[in-house]
Formats: structure tokens, sequence, C-alpha cells
């Protein structure tokens, strides 16, 4: 079930990317702002990532955009503050703020939320390979992307021996709180120990060789991609020059 | 030729009050399979780092006599590029996977990608990997995933990618079940075949027996006991020193009492039963 | 052993770099759990630091944001917030404050200044004081007694930072020092969190 933009390079969804950005920090009225969502929301759609990118979506920003409105609107006093209750009033000003504020956020999130949930980190990777980065950035990126779940998984293993030997682990703040450092201790023993018989085996795989690495999975640029990048600095182009709204 | 060797090899880790490797001479000849044992703080695995050249650069500590590959001193090879000279496998498979690639394709493809072949012989290099270690079911999964055994098999596979002309396993069968074992040691055959020197390290005396030219019993530091297969293996003298005697050996040994022309495999045996009916 | 921005990343402290985000990433699940305005997302972040130095500990701390900005682009941002606590801490290893109680409290007074700063810096410019965090209560409170924007954010995230910044410092202090020597010794910076019988017998 691949999705064909899953195979644009990663290079040229990022140039989408960054032309969504700098037109949302250029402009001023909140309309473009929500064209900009849009546009996100169609390539989700189009990458048929609507659901998971929804979801991300609310979980995320929808909290700070419905925090922005609350508190900028009702908390924060500005000049045109009409009291409604104890200490909420109302501003106009504030309102048109949290709009300003809240659009630009959701207009840059959106794209970037998109970007992340159709270029697997695996595509990145290769894309800098490519471009000659060096091998100990990109190292340490793809090592990172595959440590996480597995850091997880073992500080559960852990909570659960823990569990077994009879602490409690479940319930109120200060238990969890208090179950959480004896974890700490071995996750952090463990995993610097796994590190360091890695590094061992990681020389044994040349890693440290002074010689150009090879890539045995890699991505190649099609005519799509150029086309994708050009209209992208045409648009930004004719955004400028158009005057930026 | 000796393709490594060492000569009044003493070496102390950091901070530890005493030295771990004691004067030890040991040379290696090149196209033979050796067998390092000993019992568990012998000093077996601080012998392989030193051979491959880990020790001392990356644990730093004292090293004290020379250690020469190919008749250069070892310090003089540049650590990652020695991969594809010297390939090394450690006892933990955990710590094998190189935690970088996703998939046991990529992981196989890991070391030939960092010294440069190229992706058309690499494809090819997986491949035939993938069938001679039998992994073709779990080629795209995630090498995290695999059980011990499973990682150790693709943790070799990605060591014998490199075409190195020494391989050093540290007990490389420790978590493999018995048919995976011989698997394993017959991979190890086929490697000898192809010139290469194998350094391993083991317990299970009765494939050390069947597969390796020379024994070296190691212990506390130092070299006790280094001879062919056969000196060694019929020696009731390694008992005292914390090595094991394979079955058969042990059987002829103690219940035979016969203390001369010991065989010290089940083929051998049998060679010689038949050898003497036939008289 | 030789230490600057070239020589503190080699693969013994490369390799620090996952493990620090992943800490991060497990403390950072717990307080979503907790759902507190206590942040024990930085364990990784100090303790990297510590060890390796702070040129590796600004990696760490950026990369963890980064991760988490995959999910959340609003971490992305405060990529800065980690990123110095990561430098500081890191100068502070290397010139040896954690190795005594009046050091150790002035590092944490800065470290809370500076974390509580950027923090507030990023939070006013980027989302005219707002987090969606816990934290918003407080600042909607230093708000409505009348205190003008900056003040209050930055009031919120001293307040805040203070207790982040002893609980993530103090949990990664405790986990250094229980570190086995023998990694310790092969660390840029690791040395100074040896204990001093142990070094006396190398």
């Amino acid at each position: 079930m691949a999705n064909p933009i899953d195979k644009w390079y990663p290079s040229t969804k990022l140039m989408i990317v960054l032309t969504v950005i700098i037109v949302s920090m250029f402009s001023t009225i909140p309309l473009v702002q929500y064209v900009l969502f849009g546009f996100a929301i169609l390539l989700s759609l189009c990458s048929g990532k609507i659901g998971r990118f929804l979801n991300t979506f609310f979980k995320s920003i929808f909290v700070i955009v419905l925090f922005i409105f609350l508190v900028q609107v009702f908390i924060v006093k500005n000049d045109d503050s009409q009291p409604i209750w104890w200490f909420i009033g109302y501003s106009q000003i504030g309102l048109d703020t949290s709009i300003g504020l809240a659009s630009r956020i959701v207009a840059i999130s959106s794209i970037i939320i998109w970007f992340f949930q159709v270029t697997s980190v695996k595509d990145i990777v290769a894309a800098l390979e490519k471009a000659r980065i060096p091998k100990k950035v990109t190292f340490v990126i793809s090592a990172t992307i595959q440590l996480v779940p597995q850091m997880t998984k073992l500080s559960q293993t852990i909570t659960d021996a823990q569990r077994a030997r009879g602490i409690e682990t479940e319930g109120s703040v200060l238990v969890r709180m208090k179950a959480f450092i004896p974890m700490m201790g071995p996750l952090v023993l463990t995993s610097i120990q796994q590190t360091d018989e890695r590094v061992l085996t990681l020389e044994a795989r040349g890693f440290s060789a002074p010689i150009r690495k090879t890539a045995y999975y890699s991505m190649k640029k099609t005519a799509l991609d150029y086309m994708i990048v050009i209209a992208c600095l045409l648009g930004l182009i004719a955004y400028f020059v158009g005057g930026p709204l | 030729m000796s393709i490594i060797e060492l000569k009044n090899v003493t070496y102390q880790y950091p901070l530890d009050s005493e030295a771990i490797i004691k004067e030890i001479d040991l040379s290696i000849e090149n196209g033979k399979v050796y067998g390092l044992i000993g019992n568990n703080q012998a000093g077996k695995t601080t012998l392989c780092n030193i051979m491959r050249g880990f020790i001392p650069e990356m644990f730093l500590g004292e090293l004290t006599g020379t250690v020469m590959y190919k008749e250069k001193a070892i310090q003089q090879y540049n650590i990652g590029a020695l991969a594809a000279e010297i390939g090394y496998s450690s006892q933990n498979p955990f710590t094998q996977i190189s935690g970088v690639k996703d998939t046991v394709e990529e992981e196989i493809a890991y070391g030939m990608e960092n010294i440069g072949i190229s992706p058309e012989i690499m494809e090819q290099k997986v491949q035939e990997l993938i069938e001679l270690f039998k992994l073709e079911e779990l080629k795209e999964k995630n090498p995290f995933e695999l059980s011990g055994g499973q990682k150790q098999r693709v943790a070799l596979a990605s060591i014998v990618a490199l075409d190195p002309e020494v391989v050093i396993l540290d007990e490389p069968t420790s978590q493999l079940d018995p048919q995976s074992t011989e698997e394993i040691f017959e991979i190890i055959a086929m490697l000898k075949k192809q010139g290469k020197t194998i350094i391993v390290v083991e317990h299970k005396v009765d494939l050390l027996a069947e597969y390796c030219d020379e024994i070296v019993l190691l212990e506390d530091g130092r070299i006790v006991k280094n001879g062919s297969a056969h000196q060694v293996l019929s020696d009731p003298d390694i008992l005292e020193h914390g090595g094991a005697l394979p079955q058969v050996s042990l059987f002829y040994l103690k219940h035979l009492k016969q203390n001369t022309s010991v065989p010290i495999t089940m083929a051998e045996a049998i060679r010689k039963l038949m050898g003497g009916v036939s008289q | 052993m030789k230490r600057g921005l070239r020589y503190d990343f080699g693969l013994q402290a490369l390799m620090l770099i996952p493990v620090g985000v992943s800490l991060n990433v497990v403390g950072y699940q717990l307080c979503t759990i907790l759902k507190l305005p206590v942040f024990i997302d930085q364990i990784g972040t100090y303790l990297v630091a510590m060890v390796a130095g702070p040129w590796v500990g600004v990696m760490t701390g950026f990369l963890g944001n980064v991760v988490n900005g995959m999910l959340n682009p609003v971490a992305i941002p405060y990529g800065l917030v980690s990123m110095s606590i990561g430098l500081f801490a890191g100068f502070f290893s290397r010139f040896k404050f954690f190795n005594h109680l009046i050091g150790i409290i002035v590092a944490c007074g800065i470290l809370t200044i500076v974390s509580a700063g950027t923090a507030a810096v990023v939070t006013v410019f980027m989302f005219g004081g707002i987090t969606g965090a816990g934290t918003d209560l407080v600042t909607a409170a230093f708000l409505a007694a009348g205190r003008q924007l900056w003040d209050s954010v930055f009031s919120t995230n001293i307040i805040t930072g203070t207790i982040n910044t002893i609980l993530n410092f103090a949990i990664s202090y405790l986990v250094v020092k229980r570190i086995p020597p023998r990694f310790l010794v092969k660390l840029n910076y690791g040395v100074p969190y040896i204990s001093k019988e142990v070094l006396k017998h190398g």
C-alpha cells in the first residue's frame, strides 16, 4: 500500500515545508495561514495519512491553540480589556493576537507533522548520506531512532521485574515517583554497559575505516522531484514579487 | 607463516590491581583453526581483544610486549580498517547488533558499506550469506526482535560478509541449540577451506576436537597448554587447569585407562576400533 | 585526555547521545502519566553532559527535542532550552563544579536561570506565553494578578525551573556516581566521578 508521495525525495518534501514556513512567517493576515493549513490537510489526504495526521495534530497542537485563545482573550490585560468577572476580562486585541499567533502555529506545525509522517528516518538518513553529510552525524541519527524504543522496552522490563520483587509501581503520584528512581539506576547501567560493548561491534564492522562509505539502500531523485522543487521556488518568487500578504 | 604473533604480552586494565594477561607468547599460523579454552576468568576474551587490536586502544590500560599482525605492529593499522582483515564476534548477542539498521539484510550489509564495497556486490553477498546462515524468513525483520541465537547468526553473517583473513569468535554458539551449533561449526570448516585462520573461544570441547587444528589452554592469564588438538585434548593434565576433555578422550583415559594414542573424536575412535578388529 | 569540540566526539561519546535521548524520553513518558507541571525529561541531557562534555550535551539536548518534535512540532523550538542545559552542565562538569556541594548549588542556580530564561524566551516569542502544559495555569495566575506577560512567563519558569533543575540534576548525578569506574575511565569527562579509593589502585 505504498503511496507515491512516500517515494518523493526527502529534500523535495523539505522544500515544500520550507516554502510553507517562509510564506507563513512573512504573512500577516490569518487567511493565508488558513490556506496553508488547508494545504497541509490536502497533502495528508493525498498521502493517505489523513487519519494519523489528525490524530497527531489534535494531540499536540490543539491544546496549545486552545490555551492561547483562553489566556490571550480572557486573561492578559490589554488596553481594551473589559472586565467580565473577577480577573477574567474580554479583550478584542487579545482575540486578534491569539488568532494571529495560533493560526501561524497551526500552519507551520501541520506541515511539519505532515513531513514526518511521509518521510521515514531511513529515507532522511539515505538522503543525508548522499549529500555527503559526515558519517558521524548520520550514525547518531540512525542509532537514536533505533535505540529509543529499545530503551522504553527495557525500562518496562525493569519496572516489571521490580514489581515482581514487591516494589509498588502503579498508583498515586508519590508511589510512581518513588518507583522511578530505582528503575533509572539499572536502566542507565545496563545501557552504558551495552553501549560499551556495542562500540567494539561497530569497529568490528569497520566504523572508523577511513574509506568513502557506500550505501546498500539509496534513493534517487526523479524528474517529479525537480519539478516540485522548481514549482516551490516559483511560488516563493511569485509570493514576494506580488507583495507578501 | 604466523599471521598473528604475540611476544611477551602482559596487559592490565585501568583501575585493576593485577595484570589479567601475563607474559603471553603466542603464534597464530595462517590457515589453521585454533580453539581457545579455559575457565571463565582466565582472560580468553581479553586475549581476543588484544589479537584484534581493540586493546589497548579502546580499553586504555597498560600493554607491554609486541602484538604483530602480518609482521607489522597491530597499532599501526586503523582500527576500523582492520575489520576487513580480522573479523570479530563477541559473546553477547544483543550487543552484536549494530543498532543502526532496521532490517537483517541491511545489518549484514552495514560492514560492507563501511569498507566501501559497491552496492551491486553487496546485494549479491547479502543474498549468499542469507542462504548460508539460513536467514531467509528473517531478512526483513528488525534485528532487535530476533532471539539470542538468531542474533548470533546475523552477527556472524555480518562479519563473514567482510571476507576477513582471520576470524575471531568469542563463544559463538553459547545461545544456539545443538543443530544450529553444528551448522556454525560447519561454516567454520568452510571458512577454513577458504584459507582463513580461525580462533574460537568455546566450552564445547567435543566440537573443538572435531574442527580445530590447535588448542590453547589459558589459565589465570597464562598459556598452560599450547599444541595440536590431539595433544592437548588427550592430556588429562588439562583438567587441573580449567580445561575440559572431550567425551571420547575421557572415556579412554578414565574407563579404558589408556594413556597413549587416545582418540579425541567419535569418528577417530571408531576408525581405531575398526582398524583393531580387522587386524 | 584531550578535550574540546574536536576531541569530544569519539565513538564512545557518540554512542552516549542515543542513550541520553532515550533517557529523556523515558523521563518524559513518566511526566505525561503524572500530569504534573514538573518535567524530568532532561535526565539524559544532564547525564551525558556530565560525562561527555558540553558539546555532546548540546547534541543530546537538541536531538531529544527533534525526536519529540516529530510527534509534536512545538518541542522543536524548545530545543534551545535543552541545548543550553547541555552546554552549561557540560562546562560545569569540566570545571569540576559538581565535585563539591558549593559548586553544585552554584551550578544548579545558574542552570535554573539559564533554562528558565531560554524557556521564557521561546514561550513568549513563539507562543505568546503559552506552552499547553500545566505551567500555563501558573502563568495565568501570575497574569491575573496583574503582572505583565514577560514577567509572568519568566516567573513561572523560574519556579518550575528550580524544581525541574534540582530533580533532573539530582537523579542524573546519583546515577552517574553509580556508573562502574571502568566505564567512566573511558569517557573524556568521566574521571572526576570515580570515587577516590578506586583511583588509588590504578
